[in-house]
């Protein structure tokens, strides 16, 4: 019988110890093996929303966000001072007007909303014109240097339903990307023309599958200062960043370069750590887990086989005795530690399969916060949003963690066989078969 | 003794003592003899008188506190590593009083690791051989000791020291566990190995098993108080 056999079958010489052993081993293996795997897919997560966040910086005039409050708009010069900052690879402009005209009808009826809100005593109306009997909702116009993307104010971004998007050739020209809902209201197509002071010809409609989101009017950024008499003006701008490291830098620079008494800056970091601070609170959690997985294992290993190998001296003796070398000795009990460990990791890799996705799950807690957050341009803010984002942990335990289950048992063997190694050589023949 | 014959095993001013607590116990104090090869020698003595560790030092199983053991011109109190480990392989068999098999092995496995240690071949027959030499039936060969008599297991452990072919057997109370009957026959068997051309050394404190020795050392206390051939 060989070295390998025979130590195996000492596994079997006391099945009830043996299972006591593997169970509580897979126990300890299983939860650092469950907390390996939901610490991977927290990792994954979160790379996943930052690149979701992605590396903008949103600066605007400070005090203002949208319509609301006030101060000095932000002009061109500033955005060019912006442009030279290191990191920073491009900005895109944008600047707000609202129609409150008669040849276009809004998408919205004010409704009692409307009238609070707008037309009532709460305010005087939008447009300045209009009394509150007849005030109407205005149409938000978007001016944008951006092709391609469709900011929706209130955060995500509008398809293109029909036609096309705003493109490079664009940049002077009267043409313009209008909402679904819009359309539909004052009967336009693509190829129409709609007048805001000029005639303006429809290149292209788009859905943002919201009624506010729809009764909107994208041009080109010049095309609306030039219509809305707002030259220069910029009323947002997005900063587009090299890397995520340097977004905070970026922030600081953009507000001592043009006073932080005249621009706001939220970066998409502030974001990723509102929408991410649970997310990485578990992911925390999930380390320490683990290590005290490992440390519980290898502590439960260590600790079972002193108490075998306690038990065995006379065992080992007589091997000594009949001519066993330390090293054999050592080999024997570390192949009987290599099974108890390999068959526990089995187990704990089979529990991982059901458990890892419901500890991620208890493990995060999405962020909870009052309804409708504040939103910026494409980039959500409020706590709403962030959970949103944060979507769920998707724990997908692949079949390798049956490697890693494997690379443990082997590990915690090797560390275990110190334990008979150290016995083999201390122990004299003569005393313990004496002693017992 | 004869000159032909020779010493197998010498010892000078042969010291073991062990600390027990504050007090040291002098197992072994000051023993100096000469055992003859091809015999079998008998060392008598009461309970705790020190035989246990002769032999233990004699197999290198023990070290010695000071003084000389030598086996065939060999120093055994100063081997060490690789050289120990041939030396119980394969000059050595050693017969306990309490059996020492492993019980997770059957008869036939507990004679084949001595031979598994020391990387032999053909151990199958070797031992299936060594089992029918000490009177085992092939077909407990295959048992595991719990299911064997006291008196198979001895002749087991008879084989597992025959296993590596060593010249000199020692044998710890052999007969200690076993009633008188079986005693006798185990007996008969180390005298048989003594006759075939090995030395054997028995501690017992039975004196009919003293008187069929070819040679006795009596001691008391740690002590050699006499020495003497039959």
């Amino acid at each position: 019988m060989s070295t390998i056999a025979r130590g195996l079958r000492n596994v079997y010489r006391n099945p009830l110890r043996s299972a006591l052993m593997v169970g509580v081993l897979a126990v300890s293996i299983a939860l650092s093996l469950i907390m390996l795997t939901v610490n991977g897919a927290f990792g994954n997560r979160l790379d996943q929303i930052r690149a979701d966040v992605g590396t903008d910086v949103v600066m605007r005039p400070a005090g203002s966000f949208g319509f609301e409050g006030g101060g000095q708009p932000l002009q061109d010069t500033d955005v060019t001072k912006v442009e030279t900052l290191p990191h920073v690879v491009g900005v895109e402009r944008t600047v707000l007007a609202r129609y409150t005209g008669d040849t276009l009808l809004s998408a919205i009826e004010p409704g009692s909303l409307g009238q609070r809100f707008g037309g009532g005593g709460g305010g005087s109306p939008p447009g300045g014109g209009a009394s509150a009997a007849n005030f109407r909702i205005p149409i938000t116009i978007t001016g944008t240097d951006s092709t391609g993307s469709l900011p929706v104010f209130g955060g995500g971004q509008a398809q293109v339903a029909s036609g096309r998007a705003l493109a490079e050739g664009d940049s002077n020209s009267d043409v313009a990307v209008v909402g679904q809902a819009l359309a539909d209201k004052n009967g336009l197509a693509v190829g129409s023309s709609i007048d805001l002071g000029a005639p303006v010809q429809v290149v292209g409609i788009f859905s943002s599958g919201q009624q506010f989101g729809d009764n909107a009017i994208f041009m080109p950024l010049e095309s609306v200062r030039s219509l809305f008499d707002l030259p220069g003006e910029v009323s947002s701008a997005t900063v587009q960043v090299d890397s995520v490291d340097s977004v905070a830098g970026v922030a600081d620079a953009i507000k001592s370069t043009l006073g932080a008494d005249k621009v706001d800056v939220v970066t998409s970091t502030d974001t990723f750590q509102r929408i991410s601070g649970s997310l990485v609170d578990a992911q925390d959690s999930s380390r320490i887990g683990m290590i005290a997985g490992f440390a519980a294992s290898a502590a439960v290993i260590l600790f079972s086989i002193v108490l075998v190998v306690r038990q065995r001296l006379r065992e080992i003796g007589v091997l000594k005795a009949i001519g066993a070398a330390n090293r054999q000795v050592a080999v024997q009990f570390g192949l009987e530690t290599l099974a108890v460990s390999v068959t526990a990791a089995v187990i704990a890799a089979l529990v991982t399969f059901p458990a890892a996705q419901r500890v991620a799950n208890a493990l995060v807690s999405q962020p909870t916060g009052p309804e409708g957050g504040p939103r910026g341009f494409g980039v959500a803010l409020g706590p709403n949003a962030a959970g949103g984002l944060l979507g769920n942990v998707d724990v997908a335990v692949s079949p390798q963690v049956f490697l890693y289950a494997l690379a443990l048992a082997v590990g915690l063997a090797i560390l275990a066989s110190v334990v008979p190694a150290w016995y083999a050589a201390r122990v004299k023949p003569a005393e313990v078969l004496r002693r017992e | 003794m004869s000159e032909e014959d020779g010493a197998a095993v010498t010892a000078e001013e042969l010291v073991k003592h062990f600390k027990m607590g504050p007090a040291t116990v002098k197992a072994v104090d000051s023993v100096t003899f000469r055992l003859p090869r091809r015999k079998m020698t008998a060392v008598s003595g009461s309970s705790g008188c020190g035989k246990t560790t002769l032999l233990n030092l004699i197999g290198a199983l023990d070290k010695p506190t000071s003084g000389r053991i030598s086996v065939e011109e060999v120093d055994v109190g100063a081997l060490r590593g690789r050289q120990e480990v041939d030396y119980r392989r394969h000059r050595v068999g050693f017969v306990f009083q309490a059996f020492n098999l492993l019980p997770q092995l059957s008869a036939i496995e507990n004679v084949t690791l001595p031979m598994e240690l020391a990387g032999r071949s053909q151990r199958q027959t070797a031992a299936s051989y060594l089992l029918k030499r000490v009177g085992i039936d092939s077909d407990r060969h295959r048992h595991h000791p719990s299911k064997l008599s006291g008196g198979e297991q001895q002749r087991v452990s008879i084989a597992r020291a025959l296993a590596n072919d060593p010249w000199l057997i020692l044998a710890d109370e052999p007969t200690g566990n076993l009633d008188a009957k079986t005693g006798r026959l185990i007996v008969d068997l180390l005298q048989e190995l003594s006759r075939e051309g090995r030395t054997v050394v028995v501690a017992t404190h039975d004196v009919s098993i003293a008187d069929r020795a070819d040679m006795v050392m009596e001691m008391l206390d740690g002590r050699l108080v006499k020495q003497s051939e039959s």
